[in-house]
């Protein structure tokens, strides 16, 4: 960032700018309000619910969930898949954004990293959650083929987490040390882990050189592992022969539906926090009109995928295919499948074209209405499938005909996004949302104001 | 409504119609046929090679003989143990056997005249008073060419070059060890599932030898060897007469257990070479870099 070029501040002008930055981004980090705490009493109660439903889930084991003999895989994995889309955004912005040099990220890479962080981490809960026996799961590092797309998303899930924690953790530094100068009457806790986490950071020219080189090496280091990660988890399906399942553009089309989903979470974060936080001077239009267009832009590529996945089975009407393609279309998920299409993908390309939709008040509603859709869509790719097998449905008791998701499993799924946000609330408060000393930067303050 | 209830009767007095058209139908037979008699005489040796053929043919429609479970087709097939076949002349059975009608396939084709007869000679054996007609023997005995001695023995001969077996079947008769004619000997090799027949039953001639040519490319044991049996087939009268022997006679066959090497669906210690070295190469190379990348941060402090 040392090389924009902005106009010249006077040392006074400087110093006054970057109080009002750092007192405006820091100040949020210590106010408890009262909506503040409704919120985390709304996350204590999802997570007290998922405490008691899983109790009972590893006492009686999954014959609690919906889950049978031909839908082996119900609303955990649904929601698996949606968990890994969202932290995908991490990359997106972070990396694809950062890397070609796009600045009206700043603000906003951020909230991508923590947004990724938080839900990279519970996706792999996520996967345990689905297990009957979650004391079995080191069985698949002990006794785990290579072979197995399975081990390869264990694999890529810990490592986007690892990579994705270090991006977060990478430009939180400088802000550490400016965060502990300035408040001082912390709790101790806080003062420690600010401590630690500032690393001893004094702002040196060869520290800011070495932590750009660690932020550009992880930024294209993450690009291969991001991609792996949904590609890998759309293996899991597209390497079993079934209908629905058996695509050769899964991997790309689960890529694209994550960014869509992930820039969707991003945005309602931006307007939550923009809010709540008092960022409107941060979080501007500007920024809303950007990731917007951004929206637009991985919305079509992901309908492109969306033809392409759809037409050309619906075209051939391979038998087999036949039945799973009705079903979606104008059979029994014709609902969840249509309002996944309007809200997850048609709705914000057709309004986000329009200027006046590209506000923060209507983003964050459509936003939401695509996080949803993505959600309906990921449910859409997991069940239909195992409900339309190759052989018949046959001799089996009536209710393995159909998949209803039971009370403690949809308890366990609102439990996890909890958990999520959870997560996402915690990092908002002890890290600053928008990192300051880029910030500073990119409003002219020289590197010494910063670090005094 | 009177329409409709019209139609109802129309409907039942079609179907009625149909039924009784159906019923009606008589299968003539052409007078040349109707006295046809078989040139020799009914036995048990015959009624059991008809069993056989039965079973394998007829079963399917005419159900289990005896048992009165033929398929509810229209017309009726009938169980052959039933009156509609036993008030019929031999003639008549063996026309309707070769020639067939509707659902009722003809078997010229597919059986040779002794063989039809064998099975018409099966089916009087459930019809109490069948006579034969112009005397022509008896099925309750068995036929002249039959043997009737006791402590049947098999002896057998290999012929190396040309894959020949020939069972010598000898018997106790009158308190002399004789050649056993007319008994059937069956040969098969043993499969992992099962025996495998070669070249049906084969009867004894005069001498009690039978003879069976075995095909050169059959699959045996890593060193080409398979067992024979060979086996007298009337168990129920001679009791249980086995040759078993082990010949070097079959192709090499060596099993290749797919599982037993390196392969994506392989367990974990049969994992192709490529893909450890991806996996391993990728997953190394990656975490190195995230581990290069902490201790550059634990550096930091001392960055100059």
């Amino acid at each position: 960032m040392s090389d924009i070029n902005v106009e010249k501040l006077s040392k006074e002008e400087a110093k006054v700018r970057f109080d009002k930055i750092a007192d405006d981004l820091i100040k949020p980090m210590t106010k408890f309000g009262t909506s503040f705490q409704i919120w985390a009493f709304v996350l204590f109660l999802s997570l007290t619910l998922f405490g008691y439903a899983y109790f009972i889930q590893v006492r009686d084991g999954l014959g609690v969930t919906g889950m049978h003999d031909y839908a082996a895989w119900g609303m955990y994995i649904a929601n698996f898949v949606f968990f890994v889309a969202i932290a995908l955004v991490g990359m997106l912005i972070t990396a694809v954004l950062g890397l070609t040099g796009i600045k009206w990220i700043t603000p906003v890479s951020r909230i991508a990293e923590m947004i990724a962080v938080a839900f990279a981490m519970i996706a792999g809960l996520v996967i345990v959650f689905d297990m009957g026996r979650p004391d079995r799961v080191l069985n698949v590092f002990i006794h785990g083929r290579v072979q197995s797309p399975i081990v390869w998303d264990l694999t890529v899930v810990m490592t986007y987490t690892a990579i994705s924690t270090l991006l977060l953790i990478l430009p939180v530094i400088p802000d550490m040390a400016i965060v502990k100068k300035r408040l001082p009457n912390a709790p101790k806790w806080q003062m420690m882990l600010w401590n630690i986490l500032s690393l001893g950071w004094t702002g040196t020219p060869a520290q800011y050189k070495s932590i750009h080189k660690m932020v550009r090496v992880l930024a294209i280091l993450i690009v291969p592992v991001a991609m792996a990660i949904h590609t890998v988890t759309s293996w899991l399906f597209a390497s079993t022969l079934r209908h629905g399942w058996d695509s050769t553009i899964f991997g790309p089309y689960f890529v694209t539906g994550a960014f869509v989903s992930g820039v969707a979470a991003v945005i309602i974060a931006m307007y939550v926090l923009r809010k709540s936080y008092n960022l409107k001077d941060y979080l501007t239009d500007y920024h809303f009109d950007k990731i917007a267009k951004l929206l637009v832009l991985v919305s079509l590529v992901y309908f492109y995928f969306n033809i392409n996945e759809f037409l050309v089975p619906a075209y051939k009407m391979k038998s087999g295919d036949d039945h799973h393609i009705m079903a979606l279309f104008v059979g029994e998920w014709a609902g969840l499948f249509w309002f996944a299409q309007f809200f997850g993908n048609i709705i914000p390309i057709v309004l986000l074209l329009f200027k006046k939709f590209r506000k923060p008040g209507p983003m964050f509603i459509m936003a939401i209405g695509v996080v949803l859709g993505a959600w309906a869509k990921r449910y859409i790719i997991v069940l239909p499938t195992q409900l339309h097998p190759h052989l018949p449905i046959q001799n089996v008791p009536e209710a393995f005909h159909v998949y209803h998701p039971t009370g403690p499993e949809i308890a366990i799924t609102l439990g996890t996004i909890g958990m999520a946000l959870t997560i996402v609330t915690i990092l908002a408060k002890v890290f600053p949302v928008i990192p300051i000393w880029e910030t500073a930067e990119e409003a002219g303050v020289d590197r010494e104001t910063i670090n005094n | 409504m009177k329409i409709n209830h019209i139609n109802k009767i129309l409907l039942i007095v079609v179907f009625v119609a149909f039924a009784f058209q159906a019923k009606a139908q008589e299968w003539t037979v052409p007078a040349k046929d109707h006295d046809v008699i078989c040139s020799k005489p009914f036995s048990k040796t015959t009624a059991r090679n008809g069993k056989d053929l039965f079973n394998a043919k007829c079963k399917s429609c005419h159900g289990a003989i005896g048992t009165n479970s033929s398929l509810p087709l229209n017309p009726e097939p009938g169980d052959p143990a039933g009156e509609k076949f036993s008030k019929q002349t031999d003639g008549d059975l063996f026309y309707k056997l070769s020639h067939g009608k509707g659902g009722m396939p003809g078997f010229s084709s597919q059986l040779s005249e002794e063989e039809r007869w064998n099975v018409i000679s099966y089916i009087r054996t459930f019809h109490k008073d069948y006579v034969p007609a112009g005397g022509n023997g008896s099925d309750k005995v068995e036929s002249e060419d039959s043997f009737n001695g006791t402590n049947l023995k098999i002896l057998v001969n290999f012929d190396q070059v040309n894959l020949e077996v020939s069972a010598n079947v000898q018997g106790d008769k009158d308190g002399n060890t004789i050649p056993a004619n007319g008994v059937r000997v069956g040969f098969f090799v043993k499969r992992n599932f099962g025996m495998l027949p070669i070249g049906g039953a084969v009867t004894t001639d005069a001498n009690g030898v039978a003879k069976v040519n075995f095909p050169k490319d059959l699959p045996g044991d890593s060193i080409g060897n398979y067992d024979i049996v060979i086996k007298l087939i009337d168990e129920d009268i001679y009791g249980k007469v086995e040759y078993k022997e082990t010949v070097a006679w079959g192709e090499n066959f060596v099993y290749e257990n797919p599982l037993d090497h390196r392969a994506m669906w392989g367990n974990r210690t049969n994992a192709p070479i490529w893909l450890l070295l991806s996996y391993f190469g990728i997953v190394i190379a990656v975490w190195l870099t995230i581990v290069w990348v902490v201790l550059q941060m634990m550096k930091l402090k001392n960055a100059q």
